[in-house]
Order: structure tokens, then sequence, then C-alpha cells
């Protein structure tokens, strides 16, 4: 791999997560925040590939795949309970899900 | 990439931050590709735009796309976040131009291992096998968990929750 690629990976890989960062503490709709969270996932995804792919080590993927992994199962949980907030508050708006208590 | 992840965060109509997710987690799938790692490359097609993706644009669909109340006010949080987040690019890309110099010294030298599914199969069946067990595990719970939350048995309706007031709230 050329000397360029590895930092041309890393930096996009954190221009992602920077955006995926920004558009969680921005957002207020319930389910792009939770897109927003797969595309931090997803930034961290692509430096452990680039890093393993420039070290030339594979254990690096073994990691990925339990990241993807654990976050299907966060999907599915995570939707599940937006749609349970959904029944219950008749919103999908974060700010205005605040009460706890009933 | 870039661009498609900006569309996710700054569109305005839900559905349409979803199709751009869908884009941008394509796009990093060929960026896989091109980095050599064909089955994580499959992988990120199967699992996140196949199936993540499905469920995200389902529950859209399902809550209601015509009433996307949200007007994307970028008010002070916004312009505050959006400070935050290009001082955090600047460290973490400054950090990264002065240590990469020491990685990329190493990492040519050590050339390209087979990264294809044998040799990941073989390490997540030999080296990792309790973390694998252990996410089998996580899997198992979260589907439980996902069906119990999606769980509504006919339930009587509070006051102010039935389909009129929906409607007089709604009414806009």
């Amino acid at each position: 791999m050329a000397e360029h690629h590895l930092q041309f990976y890393l930096i996009l890989s954190a221009i992602l997560f920077t955006l995926g960062v920004v558009g969680f503490i921005t957002r207020k709709n319930a389910i792009v925040v939770f897109m927003c969270v797969e595309i931090m996932l997803n930034a961290v995804n692509l430096t452990l590939v680039a890093l393993s792919t420039a070290f030339g080590n594979a254990e690096a993927q073994v990691l990925v795949f339990l990241v993807m992994a654990v976050a299907a199962a966060e999907a599915a949980v995570g939707l599940a309970i937006i749609l349970a907030v959904f029944r219950n508050f008749y919103s999908i708006d974060v700010s205005e899900v605040h009460d706890l208590a009933g | 990439m870039v661009l498609s992840a900006a569309g996710v965060v700054f569109s305005s109509k839900s559905l349409n931050s979803g199709l751009c997710l869908v884009a941008t987690l394509t796009l990093v799938a060929v960026e896989y590709a091109l980095m050599r790692a064909d089955f994580i490359a499959t992988l990120q097609i199967l699992v996140y735009a196949g199936a993540i993706m499905i469920l995200v644009v389902f529950v859209i669909m399902v809550l209601g796309v015509e009433r996307d109340i949200e007007k994307v006010s970028f008010g002070l949080p916004a312009y505050v976040a959006t400070c935050f987040g290009i001082i955090f690019l600047f460290v973490v890309c400054s950090i990264l131009k002065q240590g990469s110099s020491e990685i990329l010294s190493v990492g040519s030298q050590s050339g390209v291992s087979p990264s294809d599914a044998k040799t990941i199969g073989k390490m997540l069946l030999v080296d990792y096998i309790l973390a694998f067990q252990g996410v089998g595990v996580l899997l198992l719970a979260a589907i439980i968990a996902a069906a119990q939350l999606a769980y509504s048995p006919k339930r009587r309706l509070l006051p102010g929750r039935g389909l009129q007031a929906m409607r007089d709230k709604y009414k806009d």
C-alpha cells in the first residue's frame, strides 16, 4: 500500500466520525440520531480495516466482525426501543421525551 | 462518502437521511473492497447495508413519513457542536499526521497477509472463540429483548391518547 493511502483512510474515518458526532448532538429525530451512531461505528470499522491491511495483521478484522455483530444487535434493540417510546409518547422527538415518571 | 454522510446528518426529511445512510454504508463496503478486505466488504453489504438498513427504513415508514415535525433548526447547540466538531477533527488529524510516519515505516515492511474468509474464520474459531460465543449470546439476548419491547397486547387507552385526541393533536 502506498505511503499516503493509510493516512487518507485514517483522515477519512476521522471526518466520518466527526460528522456522526455532530449529527448525534444536533438532531432531534430519534431515528436520525440512531443513524449517526451507525456512521460513528462505521468510521471506527474503517479505521480498523485500514490499519489491519497496513500492518498485514488480520486480527483487527476479527474485531471488525465482532463490532458488526454487536452493532446489528444494538440496531434491533434500539429500533424496538424507539417503537416502544413512540407507542407511549406519540413522538420521536428526543427533546419531548423527557419524563421518566408515568 | 463524506457527501453522503453529510446528507445523513443534514437532511430535513428522515427518509432522505435513511437513503443517504444506505449510500454511505455501500461506499464504505467499496472502500473495504479497495483495501482487499473481501470478507469484511461482503459482511458490510450483507449485515449493514442489507439487514440494518431494512430495519431502519421500515421503522421510518411505520412511524409516519408525513409527520416529519422536525425543522432542522440550526440554533445555538448546532453551532457549538460544529465548533467542537471542527476542533476535534483538527486535533485528530494533527495526531494522525504526527504519528503515522512511524506507523507507515513499520507497515510497509510487513507486507499484506491474506484477509480472506478462511484466515479470519480460523482466527475466530481458534483464538477468539470466547468472544465469538459471547457475541452469539448477546445476539440472542438482543433478539429476545427486541421482541419483548415491540410486543403490544391490547390495552386500555388512557384518556387523551385516543384516536380523536391524536387527530386533534396533529391537525396541522
